[in-house]
């Protein structure tokens, strides 16, 4: 019996070798499949056992024996560690077979292979052992020391978990995998059922020990098991990672439709009970599950959509459901997979609520352009009018100053804009008189530059026939106050006539800017306030009228607000102060040289500072002139010729005037009775206005005399004449008579300002 | 020089205060062209018997030589008939040839023609 026993394993033995070794052959190729590499030094250890226990049974002396039993043990202490190593990678435990966790579960073993490779010195291992002959063969007998039942005991705690492990794994796959993990359940129960049965002596007369051989097998059904059937073409194990470790929701269903199996996504799917859980009937949580099952029926495969409330959040997800059969091609159940889009619904959403956004932006812009083109068309149609429109103000505006012996004019307009709400006039209405107007309007742009041409006219019209600056403009505001209250505007408005004969100026200032009057003799200053209210603010407003007289040397400044107004980069104004030092200090220039001056002055204050208002600045300037007259010598025109002299000579101020004018009306008097004593004659005057003096020059073609034979009069007594050319000595600064020069006797008088 | 006003007139408004006293009232220019025309009017008030004048110069602008000559003949001739010629009312302006002529110490000038009635009440 024994011997069939021994025979039977040398049969046997090398037949389950050489069997593994073709499966180790076999799977080789997947070896780099952890549980592969596993495997196959599982059954590595398990050919080498079965091999050197085939020697071991085989040799014939005891020596002999006694080797090969040893290396057999390198082998035994080998297996339960590849087995656990194996049964934790096969059930998803590979986190456990860390390097040093491998060391740690090979202590034990290593120091059995130690203590057999010593066990000639020591009975740790076997107490006693005998050579028993069986048939032609010699068996080794042996009583097993205390390091035996240490490391028996703890190769079954290894061999047990791996089981434990592996059944478990494979119980929960067991409806849906059912014939390989028969396989593989097998194949873990063979090596444990097998040893207990040899070591606890279980079958009455078992003398070898089998447990090598039904660990060949264990291998052999775990190879069919992992390689013939496959689920789809995955091993469990590699399924299970992929399916433990899925971004996705995956489940299996039954073909009852109960749930089988789920990943840990599936596990967390749902925040609030019924959530999905094995053994329960998917429709718990996805009440259209027989719905889908009707149209699976169909297809084999489902696509479509599903939107899980997760805690009254929608959560929308991507369902695709692949029918699972068996290798008999037989419906087992069905994997679900629920890959969730709700971000990418959110962006969808999004995006499409972003596109709408868009066309509708999109819309608005075109519209927006459309618009922004019809306006941009118009405002090129009214810049070209407005352009128009400053060319036509522009000749409006004189084209050149007027020229008058004895003043120099000159004028300079700016406009903000294109157009300007200034306006400026010279009106000639005779040889010797001119009115000069500015206005400005309250405003800018084109509806000023309007009521300036309207302004224009009306004043022209007015000042055709009325000499009178205010009544000139009292009757402009009363024509055009309806005009302006309806625009809601107003114009100040200065209007100054200007007799170049006798140098005077009667002005009307509606609330305009203060003309400057510079007087050379007082070297000053002298403003020509406002007499009356702008135009346009009281319908019956009237406007007074002043008047000066201009002396040779004075200049006359006027100017629109934009001058005292006109603002520099640090927001200051230039002011009327600066305005009337410029004139102060250029007031010796020529009109356009001072003109320009102030231009400039303003110019560079302003710098780079925005022109905020118009800009109209006049200069008048008052040259040395000559007046001449000439009339028959009698006393009818006596006092013509006194009137004359004494309006020209009011420039140098009345108490001069009123001297020149006694000394005049002496000597013409003198010539008019003595030297055209009996006959009629001409007498010719020549009136010489300079800066510093006046020289009146008189001609006769009368009787000449001697004036020293004139006796001076007897001053203080009672004497009733002779005191004519006593008196006009006095008077002038110097008096000469000259008879009979190439124009006449000459009377000449001079009076020093 | 057309246009211009040739003559300018001289108008003398004469009140009579009783047969001896006389106010005239002398508006326009004094000179050479009017000066005959005053002097006329005096002479024939104080050959009239009419020898207190006061003469009121409010609106003379202007006097020269010529009519300074007329009122030196009408202060003579008043004074000479035993009356008087007071002068009311001269501007700086006008007093000028009076004052050239030092016949401001004889004339008496008054600022107001109640002054120069007062005046002749003292006499």
């Amino acid at each position: 019996m024994y011997l069939e026993q021994y025979t039977a394993f040398v049969i046997l033995a090398p037949m389950a070798a050489l069997v593994t070794l073709g499966l180790m052959a076999y799977v080789w190729r997947y070896r780099t499949m952890p549980e592969v590499s596993v495997l196959l030094w599982l059954m590595a250890a398990v050919v080498g056992w079965l091999i050197f226990n085939t020697f071991e049974t085989v040799a014939v002396t005891e020596a002999w024996i006694f080797f090969w039993a040893k290396v057999t043990y390198l082998f035994i202490v080998a297996t339960p560690v590849a087995w656990l190593l194996f049964a934790l990678c096969y059930s998803g435990r590979s986190a456990a077979c860390t390097p040093r966790r491998v060391l740690l579960y090979s202590v034990i073993p290593a120091i059995t292979a130690l203590l057999a490779l010593t066990s000639n010195w020591h009975t740790l291992l076997w107490q006693a052992y005998a050579f028993v002959p069986v048939g032609h063969m010699v068996a080794m007998q042996v009583s097993y020391g205390p390091w035996f039942w240490t490391h028996a005991i703890y190769s079954y705690i290894l061999v047990l978990t791996g089981a434990v492990f592996i059944i478990r794994y494979s119980l929960r796959l067991f409806n849906l995998y059912r014939q390989q993990m028969v396989w593989v359940v097998s194949a873990a129960l063979l090596p444990v059922a097998v040893n207990i049965l040899y070591v606890a002596r279980l079958i009455p007369g078992l003398q070898k020990d089998y447990t090598p051989i039904s660990f060949a097998g264990a291998s052999l059904a775990l190879a069919i098991g992992i390689f013939r059937y496959r689920l789809f073409d995955l091993k469990p194990i590699a399924r299970d990672i992929v399916f433990e470790r899925m971004p996705d929701a995956v489940l299996t269903v039954d073909v009852q439709g109960r749930i089988v199996d789920l990943n840990p996504v599936a596990q967390a799917l749902t925040g609030q009970s019924p959530g999905f859980r094995i053994g329960e009937p998917v429709t718990d949580v996805i009440p259209v599950w027989d719905a889908w099952l009707q149209m699976l029926q169909a297809t084999g495969e489902l696509e479509t959509d599903f939107v899980l409330d997760d805690d009254g959040h929608p959560r929308d997800y991507e369902v695709q459901i692949s029918a699972l059969r068996n290798p008999r091609r037989e419906l087992t159940g069905w994997i679900i997979l629920l890959h969730e889009i709700t971000r990418r619904k959110q962006i969808q959403t999004a995006l499409r609520q972003y596109s709408e956004q868009l066309e509708a932006m999109v819309a608005e812009r075109t519209r927006g352009l459309q618009e922004a083109q019809t306006k941009l068309l118009a405002q090129q149609r009214l810049q070209q009018e407005i352009e128009l429109a400053a060319q036509i103000q522009a000749s409006l505006l004189p084209d050149h100053v007027p020229v008058f012996a004895g003043y120099e004019f000159a004028a300079a307009a700016i406009p903000s804009r294109y157009v300007s709400g200034d306006l400026y006039d010279f009106i000639v209405t005779d040889p010797e008189t001119c009115h000069i107007v500015v206005a400005d309007i309250a405003g800018k742009g084109v509806p000023a530059a309007l009521l300036s041409s309207t302004a224009r006219t009306l004043i022209r019209a007015e000042t055709d026939h009325e000499t009178s600056p205010g009544r000139i403009l009292t009757s402009v505001n009363a024509s055009f106050y309806r005009d302006l209250t309806q625009a809601e505007m107003f114009i100040t408005f200065l209007t100054a006539r200007l007799d170049t004969r006798y140098g005077t100026l009667a002005y009307a200032n509606a609330g305009h800017t203060a003309a400057l009057w510079w007087r050379q003799a007082s070297g000053d200053c002298e403003e020509c306030p406002a007499t009356g209210l702008p135009i346009g603010v009281l319908p019956d407003a009237t406007v007074e009228e002043r008047s000066l007289v201009l002396r040779p040397g004075d200049a006359l400044i006027f100017y629109s607000d934009g001058i005292p107004e006109a603002t520099n980069t640090a927001g200051e104004f230039f002011g009327a102060d600066r305005l009337s030092a410029l004139v102060h200090t250029y007031a010796h220039l020529a009109a356009p040289e001072l003109l320009q001056r102030i231009m400039e002055a303003v110019e560079s204050f302003v710098g780079s500072a925005p022109r905020s208002d118009d800009i109209t600045l006049l200069v008048l300037k008052v040259l040395p002139r000559t007046l001449t007259f000439e009339c028959d010598a009698a006393l009818d025109n006596l006092h013509m010729i006194i009137a004359l002299v004494r309006r020209a000579a009011l420039a140098y101020g009345d108490s001069f005037a009123y001297q020149v004018e006694l000394a005049a009306s002496e000597i013409a008097s003198n010539v008019i009775r003595h030297a055209y004593r009996a006959t009629t004659g001409r007498i010719r005057g020549t009136l010489h206005l300079l800066p510093d003096r006046l020289q009146l020059d008189l001609y006769d073609d009368g009787a000449s005399f001697d004036p020293h034979t004139l006796a001076p009069p007897a001053l203080g007594e009672i004497q009733e004449g002779g005191y004519g050319l006593f008196i006009a000595q006095k008077v002038v600064d110097e008096l000469s008579y000259t008879a009979r020069t190439a124009q006449g006797n000459h009377w000449k008088l001079v009076k020093v300002a | 020089m057309q246009g211009e006003p040739t003559t300018l007139p001289l108008t003398i408004h004469e009140e009579r205060i009783g047969d001896q006293q006389a106010l005239l009232h002398i508006q326009g220019r004094l000179d050479a062209v009017t000066a005959p025309e005053l002097k006329a009017r005096l002479k024939g008030l104080i050959q009239d018997g009419c020898v207190q004048l006061i003469l009121d110069f409010g609106a003379v602008p202007f006097i020269d030589s010529s009519g300074l000559a007329a009122l030196v003949s009408g202060l003579k001739m008043a004074r000479e008939s035993g009356g008087a010629l007071k002068s009311a009312r001269l501007t700086q302006q006008t007093r000028l040839v009076f004052e050239l002529t030092l016949l401001d110490r004889i004339f008496e000038f008054y600022d107001s023609v109640e002054a120069a009635g007062a005046s002749l009440k003292r006499d």
